[in-house]
């Protein structure tokens, strides 16, 4: 039987109309598993406990003032709480003393330029805290423009053939939502039981209730693109390319433009899978938090080290329609002898499982084999072969426009990009 | 902390920045793969190409801590004398025919141009055919090393693309190939139980073992041209 | 538009790029009365402070678990446990122990023949002839000398 403890239930009471700064002294009493887990976290946290730190680099808050006219802070939160359990979110200043938190710092091996109380930040979701200043909207999106700008320069100049479609799903392969919730999930980020202002700091805090809508349009948004929202155009490739509202190319921008909510669509702003953009936001918000602190180049290396270097094998992303004119007019547009199939070898011809293996040659020039089950599907799939072959072409390590930021960087050459897919 | 604070550097370093070569060839701890060897040279032949690993005879590294075979980079180097757990061994470079240098100079850059490489990397004379990505389950325990620590493995007797295999004998030039390895950890297997019997004794002896295995991902894999070796 | 893209998600493997050590957290609980727990408490005072300094990406908790044997528990990344009872035993071994939950990656313990595993397609003869054909299309259209095709493609006609 469990003994009650009659003195921390009235201290408990005692708590709640006293003021922010003597809640501060005593953050024991906000959940009693801290002091178990702190009990050898200050051998690695060795900054001075700061109240009230916000992320200095995207909201430049003065801290002495805020020391000074610390009540009046309080009171700029939505809703001026007095106790530490009804904030929205943990309080930043509970940062320093999580042990969760310097873990996942030392973990992702941060530098140590970039506070904990900024990690603690990226880890509250805006459907935990609304408050913009609290939560990880603005470091989240920094992150995502970062992460989508190293990306797609990546992929362009190392496959500069791939056609638009399978380059907006290797976007997404990379940076979409599901590739940054398994890298959130591989960082060993856990997600809070429910959000709130006296679960520990380290956790990710998100309510699956309250899914946020889509975040990817900030400040300026072109005409062109609410006209093209509101005409239901841009449905190609090149509608999505010009008018195309995230990095995927995906037309979801009716979805995140508020002005356009008429109450009707109401549904279809909502986020499908909450919990996934909870935690891609919380990695997008880390990137943005390396960018604002460490500079660009360690953002540069740190999407390179954690994103970039993941696997992804482009040639199972391929679904080809007409594979067979897409090659002819592959061979027209490149002066090449027009394609021609034939038939290298077979066995079983008249046997229940037959191999036909069908080569594909321009003039004198082999370009691809394929084996199939009868001649057709052979052909076909040496077809595919070829256009294969010939889309993921890589020029190999080639530089990046974003090598010339460096000082010394040698001047830009440009790199090659190919006039495009062939049958658009 | 000093090591914490330096895998952060190596691990937000970028990819395409050379790493300085004095890095690695810190003579802070050196382990062998290989033990001492001293076979006969033997004249490989391959289906594609047969070369033997070419050596300008100048640059032979006769210091034995000058190259560390398999250095644990992310060690920071101590003022004083290196301990060496196990002391280097110099690779046995034969001396290259004036065709195995043409046929390097000729078709290594054919090699580089096919995108991916794989190479039959030698860990304490073991041979592991690996790509990069790949992960070696080491059959022991290597001492002295963290998880996260990064060892260059400069022992290969081939070096291969699709088409074409370059075979030393018995090892590749070290400058030839860089292969870096990072410790992922130490992992074991359940344990085995073996009962011995005897003839005529009603007793049965168990004898249990379980082994500590270290494993090793292959983070880097790199083929350098043939002017690495002055060709 | 004769392309259609497949959606597929590109896989993370741990020590490419970034390593991430997977043990996350590390309970260590001990009782201040039984004798089975004097070295766990000689533990906690003279060796963990160390190994928790030279080990900042594990979180370790502390808890009294009166009446019990001492336990450690290590939390891994991929959400499972291992746990050792350190009963009756000596601070250093106790050490060896926690170190051998960090250096473990969490997955379950099984027997491995083969020593490499990969999840690339074999280079010499992979599913299909691909990056054969890559690279010569790739020397063809960049207008480089064009004995490198002559020299590739003897494979083919044989």
């Amino acid at each position: 039987m469990k003994r009650l403890r009659l003195d921390r239930l009235a201290s408990q009471l005692l708590a709640a109309p006293i003021s922010p700064a003597a809640r501060l002294s005593r953050p024991s009493r906000i959940s009693r598993s801290i002091p178990q887990a702190c009990r050898h976290s200050s051998l690695y946290n060795t900054q001075p406990c700061q109240r009230r730190h916000q992320s200095t680099a995207v909201e430049p808050a003065p801290l002495e003032e805020e020391l000074v006219h610390e009540p009046q802070d309080d009171e700029s939160r939505p809703k001026p709480l007095r106790s530490s359990r009804g904030l929205p979110s943990p309080h930043p200043a509970r940062a320093a003393s999580s042990a969760k938190l310097a873990a996942l710092h030392a973990r992702l091996s941060l530098s140590s330029k970039i506070p904990v109380e900024t990690l603690a930040r990226a880890l509250v979701d805006p459907s935990a805290d609304a408050h913009p200043k609290y939560n990880n909207a603005n470091l989240a999106y920094v992150g995502s423009t970062v992460l989508h700008y190293h990306t797609s320069e990546t992929l362009i100049t190392r496959y500069p053939r791939l056609p638009m479609d399978i380059l907006f799903a290797a976007m997404k392969a990379y940076a979409g939502n599901p590739a940054l919730h398994q890298v959130a999930r591989a960082w060993g980020v856990e997600a809070a039981a429910a959000p709130g202002g006296e679960v520990d700091p380290g956790l990710l805090q998100f309510d699956p209730m309250k899914p946020t809508v889509v975040m990817n349009k900030w400040g300026y948004v072109r005409a062109e693109t609410i006209e093209s929202q509101t005409f239901k155009s841009g449905k190609g490739i090149s509608g999505r390319v010009m008018y195309g509202s995230n990095p995927f190319g995906e037309s979801s921008a009716a979805k995140s433009l508020p002005d356009l909510d008429d109450g009707r669509n109401s549904k279809t702003m909502l986020l499908q899978n909450a919990p996934a953009n909870a935690y891609a936001n919380f990695v997008r918000a880390v990137i943005g938090a390396v960018h604002m602190h460490c500079g660009r180049d360690a953002a540069k290396k740190f999407v390179m080290s954690h994103f970039l270097s993941r696997t992804l094998d482009l040639s199972k992303m391929f679904e080809f329609k007409l594979p067979t004119r897409e090659l002819a007019r592959l061979c027209a547009r490149e002066d090449f002898d027009p394609p021609v199939a034939r038939l290298e070898s077979e066995t079983g011809r008249l046997s229940r499982t037959p191999v036909f293996v069908v080569g594909i040659y321009s003039g004198m020039d082999k370009l691809g084999e394929a084996a199939g089950p009868d001649l057709d599907s052979a052909r076909i799939a040496a077809a595919i072969t070829v256009l294969k072959s010939w889309y993921l072409y890589s020029p190999g390590q080639v530089s990046v426009p974003s090598d010339t930021f460096a000082e010394d960087a040698a001047p830009w050459k440009p790199a090659y990009v190919d006039i495009g897919e062939i049958i658009s | 902390m000093s090591r914490s604070l330096l895998r952060t550097l190596f691990e937000l370093r970028a990819p395409s920045t050379p790493r300085p070569a004095a890095q690695f060839k810190l003579p802070v701890r050196s382990l062998s793969t290989t033990p001492l060897r001293r076979d006969s040279p033997t004249v490989s032949e391959s289906p594609t190409i047969s070369a033997q690993s070419a050596t300008a005879p100048s640059a032979i590294p006769t210091n034995p801590t000058e190259a560390a075979s398999l250095v644990a980079e992310s060690r920071s180097p101590t003022p004083q004398a290196p301990e060496a757990l196990y002391p280097r061994i110099p690779q046995q470079v034969n001396q290259p025919t004036s065709a195995s240098q043409a046929t390097i100079a000729q078709l290594l850059p054919l090699l580089r141009t096919q995108p991916a490489h794989y190479l039959t990397v030698h860990i304490w004379g073991r041979p592991y055919l690996v790509t990069a990505g790949d992960q070696i389950r080491l059959p022991f325990k290597m001492p002295c090393v963290v998880p996260g620590d990064v060892l260059r493995l400069d022992r290969a007797s081939t070096l291969g693309s699709r088409d074409f295999t370059l075979k030393g004998s018995p090892y590749v030039d070290e400058r030839l190939f860089e292969c870096r390895a990072t410790i992922l950890g130490t992992e074991t297997e359940p344990m085995r139980i073996k009962i011995k019997t005897k003839r005529r004794q009603r007793r049965n002896k168990h004898v249990r073992s379980k082994h500590h295995f270290t494993i090793l991902r292959i983070s880097e894999v790199k083929i350098n041209g043939p002017e690495a070796v002055g060709l | 538009m004769t392309i259609r893209a497949l959606e597929r998600v590109s896989v993370g493997q741990n020590g490419i790029g970034s390593f991430i050590l997977q043990c996350k957290r590390l309970d260590i609980h001990y009782c201040d009365h039984s004798g089975s727990s004097r070295g766990m408490n000689a533990f906690i005072k003279t060796h963990l402070p160390n190994f928790a300094k030279k080990n900042p990406a594990v979180e370790f908790a502390v808890s009294p678990r009166p009446r019990k044997h001492p336990v450690m528990i290590g939390h891994y990344i991929n959400g499972r446990q291992k746990a050792i009872c350190v009963a009756n035993m000596e601070p250093s071994l106790i050490l060896k122990k926690a170190e051998l939950l960090r250096d473990a990656s969490g997955d379950k313990v099984k027997r491995v023949n083969k020593p490499v595993t990969s999840i690339n397609e074999s280079e010499t003869w992979g599913k299909d002839a691909i990056s054969n054909v890559q690279s010569v299309l790739a020397l063809d259209t960049n207008e480089d000398s064009p004995e490198y095709i002559v020299l590739l493609l003897p494979w083919w006609n044989d």
